[in-house]
């Protein structure tokens, strides 16, 4: 397994595509007493900034971090909006791990003082934040573990 | 180098989960990779 793979798709802790498994519509949107956001937000947030990262569009980036809209505005009216924002956020991944396979484009810089090699640990960092609180959520829901 | 990844993205993991478990028990969020709602810079 190479570093990306490790970073972005199962190392460490469980596998991406199986934390994010199981889910209904409804319990993703539910918003438990005391917390802010719901694992639809907190997936949506995440795979927002994946996106913008892995396109590796500096605009986006800079317009993301001077005030972008960090959560949707809407829930997710059906189980396939969950289920595209799932597919979009693996897809994403899949794409992080795809640029960290050459050592060339690494060492490039992709913004002020950061290469691109520095930018997706950053990213994988963000991930791995704000996957461990969707499972906190996914706990307190009584919807952990995701089935095998 | 892979080694520090691993404790490194543990530690990480489960700073999300702990922080989600704080308000509820009545804690503010301290500001972790930037301002929470409960921080002053929030």
């Amino acid at each position: 397994m190479s570093q990306w793979e490790h970073l972005f798709i199962d190392g460490e802790f469980m596998s991406r595509a199986r934390l994010l498994s199981g889910l209904t519509v409804e319990q993703v949107s539910l918003r438990p007493p005391g917390l802010p956001h719901t694992i639809y937000e907190e997936l949506w947030h995440t795979t927002k900034w994946q996106s913008i990262v892995v396109q590796c569009d500096e605009t986006a980036v800079a317009a993301w971090i001077n005030g972008g809209q960090d959560f949707p505005s809407e829930a997710p009216g059906n189980e396939r909006m969950w289920e595209d924002l799932v597919s979009e956020f693996l897809a994403g991944s899949a794409t992080a791990v795809e640029l960290g396979r050459s050592p060339e484009a690494l060492t490039e810089e992709v913004g002020p003082d950061s290469t691109l090699a520095e930018r997706l640990e950053s990213l994988a960092v963000h991930n791995a934040y704000h996957l461990g609180k969707i499972v906190a959520l996914r706990q307190v829901i009584d919807a952990w573990p995701p089935p095998v | 180098m892979q080694l520090a990844w691993i404790l490194f993205l543990d530690a990480v993991h489960h700073r999300g989960q702990l922080s989600t478990y704080l308000r509820p028990m009545g804690s503010a969020v301290p500001s972790i990779y930037g301002p929470s709602a409960d921080s002053a810079e929030g």
